[in-house]
């Protein structure tokens, strides 16, 4: 049995399947408030999450600027919990996979994953047996490979020994210095974001502002597609990325490394993805639109449209108590659980799909989303 | 990215379908996987290969109407296959260091398979020499003279080559080897190329810097090729979506895109899909899978003949009428196009996601 079948894109077929064959689907015309979910998905989830990531990265570069290298008073402890601060803050709101967080790829500089060939802990370990002194200045840091600048990469600092032998004094000061480099450069990147898209000019206006000038978006129903593809792409992208790969369930069948999985992470990231996917619905508007888009049905498109969050407050719950095994993706129980988590998320992404088909002006087809 | 040895799939014979003239194209099969198909305006395959991963573009030998499937980019495989299924599959992959841009041409003889690549780590554009005698070995490749070429053809009886260079430069190891690593420094170019030497005998840019990537082409006649181009979303200061997007270009010209009425490049979404020309080499059609839109144009003189749209529409083909299109899109239908009627009459519904585009087997 195929435990993970690739979800197929939903259209108009599902959605009359999910509906029991109801007039549901047929004239979903109702028009769809577009403009307040612009404004909804910026203030109740975009701004806030870019806001609290900023914040947990500031935190972060204050830690290891104190405590790294410091003996006693529960400096690493302090370290440790401001990295968990920036992981989840980073986890909620990783599928924004547009506007100024692409800028200058800071997207890749972030979070280089998938990793397949181990890029980054190769050039993480040659800075530090070199002891590069690049890596130590977060302008040249920041002009390095994308692989070295990032979470994993202050991963395999902080959390990886490889030697297994105590540092002397010299090589923790280098690695203190590597380390605080990539939080300042975490923190620039962060704060560059949060700026972006809270200052009035920056971009939330053309977030705002659809029309023919705009070189974003040109009608209104892009800025829906925008919300709509980063909430279906990131359910993909945890389903069969996230938690597929580390099972070698993907149709390579090879198995990859977890993110953030050397620091005993994985879950903590995964949670924290689950988590955002379900703030970006509900806090995010999405939920609400499309019970309102739906009005000539509304209880059944309330029952739906609820359905969603509820499949993704299940997996957040299972990713949750996942959090305190060690080494989950490797035990056999813990597997068979991490499987199960599967088919909430994969309800809550056919559900919602199915939802906005019948919001019949978003080009959400196959070939439209970037098909060549 | 597909890695390790890849190997296609004879489905279980489907019902023989009817008279062609057929089509191929690349899909989505419900459960999932992917194929490319040769099918019959009815929707009924004459024959199918399961793909190892996202298919793009089909070429097609003018001589023994072998067809050969293309990994959507950032793939490295293509799939051999043919109507009467005379030959197991071949499947193919790029050597080390290079991947498909989906798309590819059979030289007029149909003993060679020229294709587009990636030479990712030097961020150059590669044209692949294949030789389709013995069984698509690749015996060569030559400089396609920019980033990121995408489509390419042959100017009728001659072995001049048409390249689009898109101009963007991607890798596989960023962003699943579809994120824009050049956003502030794009340069698209259409260049012909003597494919017997490799030498570049025209070359036409477009201003580095812009937010504009020439993607697909076809040829009509007196070799006028026909371009239709995508806008980079993010590039600073980039163009409004309605910039037109469809050049005409003959050699020793320079390269301007033709003027579109506000309805048509509006339609077009600044993202055109797929480009086709028809059997007379005198209309050409772009569609727009993003605006769900179809323009025809008039080569000669570049007056639009007609706006047309359908939901998520990107493949099309031309049929063996003047005039006459096929379409596909990605819910599954297959209908016809005509540049002087009103209406697009669907033919059939496949149980599929057609892929970005159909090509015709025919003449």
């Amino acid at each position: 049995m195929r435990a993970w079948a690739p979800l197929i894109y939903a259209g108009a077929i599902l959605a009359v399947a999910i509906a029991g064959g109801s007039a549901f689907a047929a004239d979903g015309k109702t028009a769809f408030d577009h403009a307040r979910l612009a404004r909804q998905s910026l203030d109740g989830y975009i701004r806030p999450g870019y806001r609290r990531f900023a914040d947990a990265t500031r935190g972060l570069d204050e830690a290891i600027s104190t405590h790294c290298g410091r003996s006693g008073s529960g400096g690493r402890r302090k370290i440790d919990r401001a990295f968990d601060a920036v992981v989840t803050a980073w986890g909620r709101i990783e599928f924004i996979t547009f506007g100024p967080v692409t800028v200058e790829q800071r997207l890749e500089r972030i979070m280089f994953w998938p990793d397949r060939r181990g890029i980054g802990a190769r050039q993480v370990a040659t800075a530090l047996r070199n002891r590069s002194p690049d890596v130590l200045d977060v302008d040249h840091l920041s002009k390095k490979s994308v692989a070295m600048q990032g979470l994993p990469a202050l991963e395999t600092i902080l959390f990886e020994n490889a030697s297994g032998k105590k540092a002397d004094d010299q090589t923790l000061r280098f690695r203190c210095g590597f380390a605080k480099a990539i939080a300042a450069n975490l923190a620039n990147m962060a704060q560059a974001i949060e700026k972006d898209w809270s200052s009035s000019d920056g971009f939330a206006q053309s977030w705002l502002t659809p029309g023919h000038d705009n070189p974003n978006f040109i009608k209104p129903s892009e800025i829906t597609l925008a919300i709509a593809k980063a909430f279906d792409q990131g359910l993909e992208k945890v389903r069969d990325q996230r938690l597929a790969g580390p099972l070698g369930l993907t149709a390579q069948q090879r198995k990859i490394a977890p993110a953030l999985g050397k620091s005993g992470r994985a879950m903590r990231l995964i949670g924290a993805n689950i988590a955002g996917l379900r703030e970006l619905y509900v806090q995010g508007g999405m939920e609400q639109a499309l019970i309102d888009a739906n009005s000539d049905d509304r209880e059944n498109a309330t029952a739906l449209a609820k359905l969603v969050s509820k499949e993704l407050a299940t997996a957040g719950q299972t990713a949750s108590e996942l959090m305190s095994v060690k080494a989950p993706f490797q035990s056999r129980s813990s597997q068979q659980r991490i499987i199960a988590l599967g088919f909430p998320l994969k309800n809550a992404r056919a559900t919602a799909a199915g939802l906005l088909d019948a919001v019949t002006d978003l080009p959400m087809g196959f070939n439209a989303s970037d098909g060549d | 990215m597909v890695g390790g040895a890849a190997t296609a799939v004879w489905p279980p014979q489907a019902a023989r379908a009817e008279v062609g003239p057929f089509f191929a194209a690349a899909r989505r099969n419900p459960d999932g996987r992917y194929s490319a198909a040769i099918f019959s305006t009815d929707g009924k395959d004459v024959t199918s290969v399961i793909l190892p991963g996202r298919g793009h573009d089909v070429a097609v030998c003018p001589v023994s109407r072998r067809c050969v499937a293309f990994a959507r980019r950032p793939g490295n495989f293509a799939v051999v296959f043919s109507a009467d299924r005379a030959e197991t599959p071949i499947v193919f992959t790029t050597p080390d260091g290079r991947h498909f841009y989906g798309h590819g041409v059979f030289s007029p003889d149909g003993r060679l398979l020229y294709t587009t690549e990636n030479d990712f780590e030097a961020a150059r554009g590669m044209i692949g020499v294949y030789d389709a005698t013995a069984r698509f070995r690749r015996i060569g490749e030559f400089p396609s003279h920019g980033v990121g070429p995408h489509d390419l053809a042959f100017l009728s009886h001659s072995n001049v080559l048409v390249i689009a260079n898109g101009g963007l430069r991607e890798h596989p190891d960023v962003g699943r080897g579809r994120r824009v690593l050049n956003l502030d420094a794009i340069e698209t170019s259409l260049v012909y190329v003597d494919a017997a030497s490799g030498t570049l005998l025209e070359k036409h840019v477009i201003a580095a810097g812009g937010s504009l990537s020439l993607r697909h082409l076809e040829i009509g006649s007196h070799g006028t090729v026909v371009l239709g181009a995508q806008i980079v979303k993010g590039v600073p200061d980039g163009k409004p979506l309605t910039e037109a997007l469809i050049y005409r270009h003959r050699r020793q010209q320079s390269l301007a895109a033709t003027p579109l009425p506000a309805e048509a490049s509006a339609a077009l979404s600044g993202y055109v899909s797929s480009v086709a020309v028809d059997s007379a080499g005198a209309v050409a059609a772009a569609t727009s899978s993003k605006g769900g839109a179809v323009v025809m144009i008039d080569i000669a003189t570049g007056r639009v003949l007609r706006v047309a749209t359908m939901a998520d529409v990107s493949g099309i083909a031309r049929r063996s009428h003047p005039g006459d299109f096929l379409l596909t899109s990605g819910t599954g239908v297959i209908a016809d196009a005509t540049a002087d009627e009103g209406r697009i009459a669907a033919l059939a519904e496949a149980a599929c996601n057609w892929d970005n585009h159909a090509v015709l087997l025919g003449a």
